[in-house]
């Protein structure tokens, strides 16, 4: 039953990436409603598919790299809907598209295992994992803002503006959104991600005490969020301190999105470390 | 007469280019001068904008000459090599000329279709021009043909209606970075009437603040009244850049008023924030290297065209209007001006045919000896020689191309026209030949 609602998510998904990517080639704004209306219309399949996970397992699916994937995905197609919407950043949707189509085929892929082994199931792994989850989440959109941040910059210096034909017409819809407003998003973005990580990786190191009985071990993912975290938090104070922001700001963003990917699906699917091995177990 | 036009634009120069040219042309009086000096050009008139360096001239000597003594004026007063100058320069003789001059008046030209500023451009050439004594017969009767046509124009399409040219584009660009742009600062650099407009386009925007910063405090003062802004020194720049959200710049400063070594220190002190700035001087006032600093956009007025290429497309059925009043401005301009010179051949018939109403009464009165019938004579004789003139006359008059019939008559009535003719038989189907002048040309 979620295999086949997961299934019509990711074709959805798939479907407005594709209309993205036409609508892109050729410079027409029209077909940026109809990327939205499939978008929105994937996400109810997607929930579909975490209620049904979620009846089957009788808790919240997030304790295995299947539900992990399930789970973010659906936060992150959640979040960018919202964005999309709330924000007035409608390029959110169509580039998050791609991603989520990635993602939900690579979670229809992976075998949903019974997750977590009995001695190592508590509170606090619920509560780490959620919280980091949403952490990535609010990450992942902050790294697509960047980039479309890092794009009209760029159009901007280089000075194409507002390009050619039918993009800008009386109604005044430009191609992207303005500057200032995917600096502010991107960058508010990350201060929600920000405590939601901090939390995440206490509670994951208090159930480390609680299970291991060492509160950190250098495993690749711990190392890898350590990095990330000191990176948002120099991030953060560098432009509460300097007013720092911009390109660089934007490219670190990203790096630091890239980053967790890697972590987050890379190494869950390599099943290395003890977030691996402990996950799939 | 010929008349001619050349000249170079945004279409075919580069900006360093016009900057050179438009520097070499100030003062448009001395300028006007220096070209009438030694050469075959007899009326001159220079038009200098940001956009344009065009030279309008009349003289006897054939179209070509004219324009070799335009180009060669032009290589000397930038010190352009020809191989460098004359690959940007357009000319055009006669009528090409003359549909030129209507659609730049008309701002059919322009880089932003439609644009206000560039009739008073032109106008101001015109007056310049005047006061240093290059109008003649021909360029009098042109320019304020262009200014009608150009007004028609105006009135009659709606290519003006949104025309607000580089303010627009000053808008669009605040809004791609800013979004809205309330709260936003503006600072004005110059009081020039390109920033007038464009302060009070972003004021019906809703912009915050505007300051005016210029090097007469007093003009500054008189601006920023007038726009319901702030004056400021031009001294205290370095600060009101901190402050600042949008800068529109057009300053007639030879030199950059805001370089990047300033810049640089000032994108510290606003911590990054973006800005932008809209550069309208030619020359430049901002240093285009400001552009590399974080947070720093500039535009110049190559650069805006990019950015009102869709006002463009936008008002491209309204050109099309337009063009067809110029090109119908154009035919009753020319038909008026070759009528023009069918009047000494009118003026040598009925006098001739007058005269000889004249004698042959005075002959008749002669015999007569009855001063009684003097009037009546007198009155019968003119009488004859109008009512067998009149279909002539009126034939000429309705002709729009009368050379040859004029060349006729002239041949069966045995006229001499009144000046012996200085010019050349005028062809008509030579463009390079303008005709507006009454005086006594031989068809």
């Amino acid at each position: 039953m979620e295999a086949v609602f997961l299934g019509l998510a990711a074709a959805l998904y798939t479907g407005s990436a594709v209309i993205a990517a036409v609508m892109f080639a050729r410079a027409r704004d029209e077909s940026a409603r109809s990327v939205q209306i499939v978008f929105g219309v994937a996400l109810i399949p997607h929930a579909i598919a975490v209620i049904v996970r979620a009846v089957e397992l009788g808790s919240f699916p997030i304790s295995s790299v299947h539900d992990g994937i399930l789970a973010f995905s659906f936060g992150a197609a959640l979040l960018a809907f919202a964005i999309a919407a709330k924000a007035k950043i409608p390029q959110v949707a169509p580039l998050a598209a791609p991603l989520l189509a990635l993602l939900t085929v690579i979670a229809s892929f992976v075998e949903p295992t019974q997750s977590v082994a009995e001695g190592l199931r508590s509170g606090w792994l619920m509560v780490h994992i959620a919280l980091a989850l949403l952490g990535d989440v609010a990450f992942a959109l902050a790294g697509v803002v960047a980039i479309l941040y890092l794009v009209q910059e760029r159009r901007l210096k280089q000075k194409k503006l507002p390009t050619r034909s039918g993009t800008m017409k009386a109604t005044g819809i430009h191609v992207l959104p303005p500057l200032d407003t995917l600096d502010r998003v991107s960058m508010r973005l990350i201060q929600f991600g920000f405590p939601l990580m901090t939390l995440g990786l206490i509670s994951g190191s208090l159930y480390g005490k609680h299970v291991w009985g060492s509160y950190w071990t250098w495993d690749p993912r711990n190392t890898i969020s350590l990095l990330v975290w000191v990176l948002y938090a120099v991030m953060i104070q560098a432009r509460f301190m300097s007013g720092w922001r911009g390109r660089k700001a934007a490219i670190l963003t990203v790096l630091g999105v890239v980053a967790i990917l890697v972590a987050f699906v890379g190494l869950g699917l390599l099943g290395v470390g003890t977030h691996g091995k402990d996950y799939v177990s | 007469m010929r008349f001619v036009g050349a000249g170079v634009s945004h279409k075919t120069a580069p900006i360093e280019m016009r900057e050179r040219l438009a520097k070499a042309t100030q003062p448009l009086e001395a300028a006007v001068k220096e070209l009438k000096k030694g050469t075959t050009l007899t009326e001159v008139c220079v038009v200098s904008t940001c956009n344009r360096v065009e030279i309008y001239a009349a003289g006897d000597a054939e179209p070509s000459a004219l324009l070799r003594d335009v180009r060669q004026y032009l290589g000397a007063a930038t010190g352009l090599s020809p191989a460098d100058l004359e690959p940007h320069i357009y000319e055009h003789k006669g009528v090409d000329g003359l549909l030129h001059l209507f659609k730049v008046a008309s701002s059919l030209d322009s880089m932003v279709l439609g644009e206000p500023q560039i009739l008073g451009q032109v106008k101001e050439a015109y007056h310049s021009a005047t006061a240093a004594g290059g109008i003649g017969a021909v360029l009098t009767k042109i320019f304020p043909r262009a200014f009608l046509v150009a007004k028609r124009v105006r009135t009659e399409t709606g290519i003006s209606q949104n025309a607000v040219s580089m303010s627009f584009a000053a808008v669009e660009l605040g809004k791609e970075i800013f979004g809205s742009l309330d709260k936003k600062n503006v600072l004005l650099v110059g009081a020039g009437k390109m920033s007038t407009l464009a302060a009070r386009h972003l004021r019906t925007h809703g912009v915050a603040e505007v300051r005016v910063a210029n090097r007469s405090l007093e003009r500054a003062e008189e601006l920023a009244k007038e726009i319901g802004g702030h004056a400021s020194s031009l001294a205290d720049l370095e600060l009101l850049l901190v402050k600042a959200d949008i800068v529109i710049s057009s300053t007639a400063a030879p030199g950059f008023v805001v370089t990047k070594a300033m810049m640089s220190k000032v994108v510290k002190a606003r911590r990054y924030r973006p800005i932008l700035f809209v550069d309208l001087a030619v020359p430049r006032d901002i240093e285009p290297t400001v552009a590399d600093l974080e947070g720093a956009f500039v535009y110049d007025v190559d650069n805006l065209e990019g950015v009102v290429a869709e006002n463009r497309e936008a008002r491209a059925q309204e050109a099309t209007a337009a063009e067809a009043i110029i090109k119908e401005e154009l035919d009753s301009f020319l038909r008026w001006s070759r009528q023009q010179q069918l009047v000494p051949v009118i003026k040598a018939l009925r006098d001739k045919g007058l005269s000889i109403a004249e004698m042959e009464a005075d002959r008749a009165l002669a015999s007569l000896k009855d001063p009684r019938a003097e009037k009546a004579v007198r009155a019968m004789s003119q009488a004859i020689v109008n009512k067998m003139l009149h279909p002539v006359l009126s034939h000429l008059k309705s002709q729009g191309d009368a050379h040859q019939l004029a060349a006729q008559v002239v041949a069966l009535f045995e006229l001499e026209l009144a000046s012996a003719s200085e010019e050349e038989a005028a062809d008509p189907a030579d463009p390079a030949v303008v005709v507006p002048i009454a005086r006594g040309s031989q068809p």
